[in-house]
């Protein structure tokens, strides 16, 4: 009976190890998910919520901490870079269209000028 | 053997069923700047510390201060990188200064853990002192009616040495601190991206306007060639 509760024992003691080390985990992947999902949805009322899933992984893995900072760091920064890409091809396209209006104006005007001058003859 | 397995596997337990709890318990009062010292304590100006990480633990009347990692100008203490603990002691209210909303007498002991040979003397230093609070109740701090606040007070070594010291407190630990931190940078890092966001709704308009500019310059190329056409045309008639 004592061995059989040992080994009982030392199966939840162990599986509780593994679940505390997928707790924090969980709480890592929580935090990065809130943060995506704020950066979406645009929803400034992100921080509460994620101030306590914060200090909850602060308070269960301390290391984690170092390691959301980095992941936010890579993400809000590749995040940046694709907005701005975003939005300098959105400039470039702009710059594109004008140039080929003004071509088109450019081309009109000249065939129109040639008539005038051919008909004027 | 079985029995003293048994034990420890019950005490492993026990500890685990411990940490769970503490992801949920807070220590107390945590200290966020050390900077400044107070006008019209000029005697006092000789020392300036700052921490980042010093904790202040309130219980009755008694007040233990603890110092890690501490930078400071003028050393007096200890050496930079050494910690250092504060026991206060509360000995009796006094009729209050002007603007202070509280003012008591103090006595108290400072400890140095990480001490060398150069500074071995402050190993250990008695003190007498006192305690003003300006910006909130050392009462409303206890009972949780204030969240975060100022302590000053200023104190007398048994060596002579005079001090004065101003700590802002908080009861959010520094887990919260750090973490009120990273949500705000992430505030400004939005505000920040939807600016640009915001710059690309304007560009697409910009598109817009440029497309339809285009369309009309085309039609309008269109009806010149059309009449251009046309007049040609005529102009083969008529010879």
């Amino acid at each position: 009976m004592r061995t059989k509760l040992t080994i009982a024992l030392l199966t939840f003691s162990f599986f509780k190890l593994i679940g505390q080390t997928t707790n924090c985990q969980d709480k890592f992947l929580n935090c990065k998910e809130i943060v995506i999902q704020a950066f979406v949805d645009n929803d400034t009322n992100f921080t509460s919520k994620l101030n306590n899933q914060l200090v909850q992984m602060q308070l269960c893995d301390p290391s984690l901490t170092g390691r959301f900072t980095i992941w936010y760091k890579n993400f809000v920064a590749n995040y940046k870079t694709e907005i701005n890409n975003e939005l300098q091809n959105l400039q470039n396209e702009k710059e594109m269209i004008s140039i080929q209006t003004n071509n088109v104006k450019a081309e009109s005007n000249k065939n129109l000028s040639n008539q005038i001058i051919q008909t004027f003859r | 053997m079985k029995t003293f397995l048994l034990i420890i596997l019950i005490s492993l337990n026990s500890f685990l069923s411990y940490s769970q709890m503490a992801d949920y318990y807070t220590t107390g009062y945590h200290i966020q700047t050390y900077d400044s010292f107070l006008e019209g304590f000029s005697n006092y100006n000789e020392t300036c510390y700052k921490s980042n990480s010093m904790k202040i633990l309130l219980n009755s009347n008694k007040m233990r201060i603890e110092a890690n990692d501490m930078d400071q100008i003028n050393q007096n203490v200890g050496e930079i990188g050494s910690n250092f603990t504060m026991d206060i002691l509360i000995l009796e209210d006094l009729p209050l200064d002007s603007g202070a909303l509280f003012h008591k007498k103090i006595s108290g002991t400072l400890k140095n853990n990480q001490l060398n040979s150069v500074n071995s003397m402050m190993k250990s230093l008695k003190f007498k002192g006192r305690l003003y609070g300006h910006k909130f109740s050392y009462e409303d701090f206890v009972t949780d009616k204030s969240l975060n606040g100022d302590v000053f007070f200023k104190i007398e070594y048994e060596n002579g040495k005079k001090e004065n010291y101003q700590i802002h407190i908080s009861q959010k630990t520094e887990q919260q601190i750090e973490s009120d931190k990273m949500t705000k940078k992430m505030q400004e890092d939005m505000v920040e991206i939807q600016n640009q966001k915001n710059k690309q709704v304007q560009e697409q308009n910009r598109i817009r306007q440029e497309e339809e500019r285009l369309f009309k310059a085309q039609r309008a190329a269109q009806n010149i060639q059309d009449t251009n056409n046309m007049i040609n045309q005529l102009r083969s008639i008529l010879k």
